[in-house]
C-alpha cells in the first residue's frame, strides 16, 4: 500500500493501477482522480480532488462529468476527445495544459486523459500546478 | 430587516445555488483586477477564451487577448469606476477545429480593483450581419438609385438567362429593347438637374405601367419581362417569354406613344420623344452585353431616321456601325495629319456675274479612298465630338484665305467668304465667342463673313435663336441654306434672323420647265426682299437657268456655270483671271501711260 502511494501523475502504468486500486488506495494519491463510466457519470472521485475543488463526493458521484459537475471540461479539449476515443475504440493517453475554473475560480493545471477499450471506466487526472 | 435577510439568503444552500448559477451560466463571465489578473471566471468563458491562451493558461486577461485585443489594457487604465470599458468588442479567434469564431466581449471596471467582464461567441451573429449587408449590398449594386428599377448589371445578367434558356428551347421568344430619348441634354439644360430627375422617375413609372411590370430583382427562373434603368436617359425593356415576335413592334409603338405623352413638372407640359432600338427573333449573340449594343446600335439608327420611332437590328446595322467607327478613327487621324482641306466655290452677282465671295466647303483627302465628300463624314464628326475642330479648321482657313485674297486683288476682290455652320456647332452655347476668336485671330472684319444654317436648325426653339442672335451681333451675315427642302414655309421666314436666302439647287434644277417650281422661286425672292433679306440661288447650271433667275429677281447665284468648288490655289488663279477681264476699259491705258 505504501508503495501505491508513490504511484505519480506521470506514472506510464497508471491505468492498470487505477483500475485495481481501491478508494483508499484513491485517496492517497497526491493529484486528483475523476473516474467516469461510459455515459459519462462519476463514479470514482478521490479526496485531492474533492478537497481541491471544494465538492464533496456526494454532490459529484453519480452525476454527468461534462454536463453537471464540471462544464469546464466540456469542450473540444476535453469532453471531446474521450468522446472521439469512444467512437474509434482507440486508446487515449493525453496530458494537456489546461484552466479549470471549479467555483469560478481559475486553477492552471495539467490534466491527463486516460481511456482504453474493453475498460468499463475512463479517468481524468487533474494534476495542481503551483 | 433587508440586511438581514442578504445576509441569510448568502448563507448556504443559497451561495452555493448563486455558484452553480454562475458555474452553469451559458454566457462567458469573469472578473480581473486592474492589471489583467483574473479572479474568477466560469466554464463558458475558459472554453471561449482557450483557443487564446498559450499552453492553457488564462491567468492574465490581457495577455490572452494581447493579439486580438491589444489596447485593452489602456482603456482599462483609461476607464473610471462604473464606466464600460468596452462593449460588444469583436474579436476574431482561429479556434483548434480551423474554424474562424468571432467573440464578442464587454468589460465594466466595478471599482478600483475590479473588472468584470462578459465573453460570448458572437460568431452566428456576425454571421447573419454580414449575409444581411452581403444582400443590401447585392440589391444596391443590383438597383438604380433614381428609379429604383433594376440597372445595367441586373438587366444583363436576365437577358444571360433569357438567352441560355433561348439555346434550350426553339425558338427564342424574347426581345430586348433599348430606349433613350431625343435631345434629352435640352431637357436637362431647360428644368435642371432636379426636374431632369424627376422626368427620368415619371419616365420608369410610365415604362413600368407600360408593359404591366411583373419583375422585381430576383426570381431568376421565371419568365417575365424586365425594365431597367442603365444610366442617363437610357432604359432597357426585356420582354420575355413572347408568344410572336410581332408582338414586339406593338409594345414599342405603345411605348413610344406613351413615353411622348406630355409630363407636367413644375406646372410646365414638358414634351420627349423617344427612340428605340429591337433585338428580336433569332439573335446569333451569345452574350448579353453584345445584345444590349446591338439594341443600342439599332436606336441610335432610329434616332439619325429622326427619332420618336423604333427599329429592329440587323446584321447591317452593325455593319455600318463598324464602318462609322473605322471612319471616325480615320477622321481623328485626317484632323492630325492635315488631309482636310477647304475648297472654294465662287458667287455671284446677277445678271453680270461679278464675284460676290466664296462659299467654302470642306474636303477630305483620304490616303486610299480619295476625295471624301463632307457628307459621309460631318455627320460622324458630329455624334464623334470633332465637329467644334473641324469647324474651327474650316473657318479658321476661309477667313485666312479671304484676307489673303483682299490683300492680292483689293478690298472688293472678294468682298464675302461664305462657311456652314453645323447643327452640333450650333448647339454649341461657345459658338459666338469661337467665331469672334477666329476673327480676332485672323484680323477679318465681322462683315466679310457669312456664316450658313439650315432652316431645319434655325427653327429649333429659343437656344439656337439666342446663338444665331450672338452671331449676328458680331455683325456677321447669317445665310438660311437649301431653303425649300426642310420645313419650308415663307410665312416663317420673317421669324428667324437670317440676311440672305439661299434657295436650295432643287427649285434651280427645273426651274425653266415647272412652272411650280418657278412661282415658288418668284414667291421666295419677293417675301425676302419685303423682310429685307437678299437671296441666292444655288446649283446653277446653265445660261437659261441664270437668265430665268434674274429675271425672278434673284441677287446672286452659285453653281457650276460659273465654277465647280475650287482648291485655294485654283480659286486664285481664277479670281485673277476674273480680275483681268473685269478691269475697266479705261483702266488699262492709263495702266499703259
Amino acid at each position: 500500500m505504501n508503495t501505491e502511494h508513490h504511484v505519480s501523475f506521470a506514472d506510464a502504468a497508471i491505468f492498470d493501477f487505477l483500475e485495481r486500486a481501491d478508494d483508499a488506495e484513491l485517496d492517497g494519491l497526491d493529484f486528483g482522480v475523476i473516474g467516469m463510466d461510459d455515459a459519462s457519470h462519476v463514479t470514482r472521485y478521490n479526496r485531492f480532488e474533492s478537497i481541491a475543488a471544494g465538492l464533496s463526493p456526494d454532490r459529484v458521484l453519480g452525476h454527468a462529468l461534462f454536463t453537471v459537475v464540471a462544464p469546464c471540461m466540456n469542450n473540444f479539449m476535453i469532453a471531446q476527445r474521450f468522446e472521439d476515443a469512444q467512437q474509434d475504440g482507440s486508446a487515449l493517453d493525453d496530458t494537456i495544459d489546461y484552466v479549470l475554473t471549479l467555483r469560478m475560480r481559475p486553477v492552471k493545471v495539467k490534466l491527463r486523459l486516460l481511456a482504453r477499450p474493453g475498460s468499463a471506466l475512463r479517468y481524468v487526472l487533474v494534476h495542481r500546478q503551483t | 430587516m433587508s440586511a438581514n435577510v442578504d445576509a441569510e439568503d448568502l448563507q448556504p444552500p443559497n451561495l452555493e445555488a448563486l455558484i452553480q448559477f454562475l458555474y452553469q451560466a451559458p454566457t462567458g463571465l469573469l472578473q480581473t483586477r486592474p492589471d489583467g489578473t483574473v479572479t474568477m471566471m466560469n466554464p463558458r468563458s475558459a472554453q471561449l477564451l482557450m483557443p487564446l491562451a498559450r499552453q492553457g493558461n488564462l491567468d492574465n486577461l490581457f495577455e490572452v487577448l494581447g493579439e486580438v485585443a491589444p489596447d485593452l489594457r489602456t482603456m482599462v487604465a483609461a476607464a473610471e469606476p462604473g464606466a464600460l470599458v468596452c462593449e460588444g468588442l469583436r474579436m476574431p479567434v482561429l479556434s483548434p477545429t480551423r474554424s474562424r469564431r468571432v467573440l464578442g466581449l464587454s468589460l465594466l471596471r466595478l471599482d478600483a480593483h475590479t473588472i468584470m467582464g462578459c465573453v460570448n461567441d458572437v460568431t452566428h451573429e456576425v454571421e447573419l450581419e454580414q449575409q444581411r449587408l452581403a444582400s443590401r449590398m447585392r440589391d444596391a449594386s443590383r438597383t438604380d438609385s433614381l428609379t429604383q428599377m433594376p440597372n445595367r448589371a441586373a438587366v444583363l445578367e436576365r437577358i444571360q438567362q433569357a438567352i441560355a434558356r433561348s439555346e434550350d428551347d426553339a425558338p427564342p421568344h424574347f426581345a430586348v429593347l433599348f430606349i433613350n430619348f431625343d435631345r434629352f441634354n435640352r431637357v436637362n439644360l431647360t428644368l435642371g438637374q432636379e426636374g431632369g430627375d424627376r422626368l427620368l422617375r415619371m419616365v420608369a413609372e410610365r415604362l413600368n405601367s407600360t408593359v404591366r411590370q411583373r419583375d422585381a430583382v430576383g426570381s431568376p427562373h421565371e419568365s417575365l419581362h424586365t425594365t431597367a434603368r442603365l444610366g442617363g436617359d437610357e432604359f432597357v425593356l426585356l420582354l420575355d417569354g413572347l408568344r410572336d415576335c410581332e408582338d414586339v413592334h406593338s409594345v414599342a409603338q405603345r411605348l413610344i406613344d406613351t413615353l411622348s405623352r406630355p409630363y407636367l413638372i413644375n406646372g410646365i407640359d414638358v414634351h420627349v420623344s423617344a427612340s428605340i432600338g429591337v433585338v428580336a427573333g433569332v439573335h446569333t449573340a451569345s452574350l448579353a452585353n453584345t445584345v444590349l449594343q446591338d439594341a443600342s446600335l439599332a436606336m441610335q439608327e432610329a434616332k439619325r431616321a429622326g427619332g420618336g420611332r423604333h427599329l429592329l437590328f440587323t446584321p447591317s446595322i452593325k455593319d455600318r456601325a463598324t464602318r462609322r467607327g473605322v471612319m471616325e478613327h480615320e477622321l481623328r487621324r485626317a484632323l492630325e495629319q492635315k488631309e482636310l482641306f477647304v475648297v472654294y466655290q465662287p458667287i455671284v452677282e446677277l445678271p453680270d456675274a461679278r464675284v460676290a465671295g466664296f462659299e467654302a466647303l470642306v474636303r477630305w483627302q483620304h490616303p486610299e479612298r480619295g476625295i471624301v465628300s463632307p457628307i459621309e463624314f460631318i455627320e460622324i464628326a458630329e455624334e464623334c465630338g470633332l465637329i467644334g475642330a473641324l469647324g474651327e479648321f474650316v473657318l479658321n482657313s476661309a477667313c485666312r484665305q479671304l484676307m489673303a485674297w483682299q490683300r492680292q486683288f483689293g478690298s472688293a476682290m472678294p468682298r464675302m467668304i461664305s462657311v456652314n455652320l453645323s447643327r452640333a456647332q450650333l448647339n454649341d452655347a461657345e459658338i459666338a465667342r469661337q467665331v469672334e476668336s477666329v476673327l480676332r485671330t485672323t484680323r477679318m472684319p465681322a462683315t466679310l463673313l457669312q456664316l450658313e444654317v439650315t432652316e431645319s436648325m434655325a427653327a429649333q426653339g429659343d437656344d439656337i435663336r439666342t446663338r444665331l442672335l450672338e452671331l449676328k451681333a458680331l455683325g456677321i451675315t447669317l445665310a438660311l441654306d437649301d431653303f425649300g427642302t426642310g420645313y419650308s414655309s415663307l410665312a416663317c421666314l420673317g421669324q428667324l434672323p437670317i440676311d440672305v436666302v439661299k434657295i436650295d439647287r432643287s427649285f434651280v434644277a427645273d426651274a425653266e420647265t415647272n412652272l411650280h417650281k418657278r412661282v415658288l422661286i418668284e414667291a421666295t425672292v419677293r417675301v425676302a426682299r419685303s423682310l429685307g433679306m437678299s437671296t441666292t440661288a444655288e446649283g446653277v447650271e446653265t445660261d437659261g437657268q441664270a437668265t430665268l433667275l434674274t429675271t425672278l429677281g434673284c441677287d446672286k447665284g452659285q453653281g457650276y456655270l460659273w465654277s465647280r468648288p475650287m482648291t485655294a490655289r485654283a480659286a486664285t488663279q481664277w479670281l485673277a483671271a476674273q480680275s483681268e477681264a473685269s478691269r475697266p476699259a479705261e483702266a488699262v491705258p492709263a495702266a499703259a501711260r
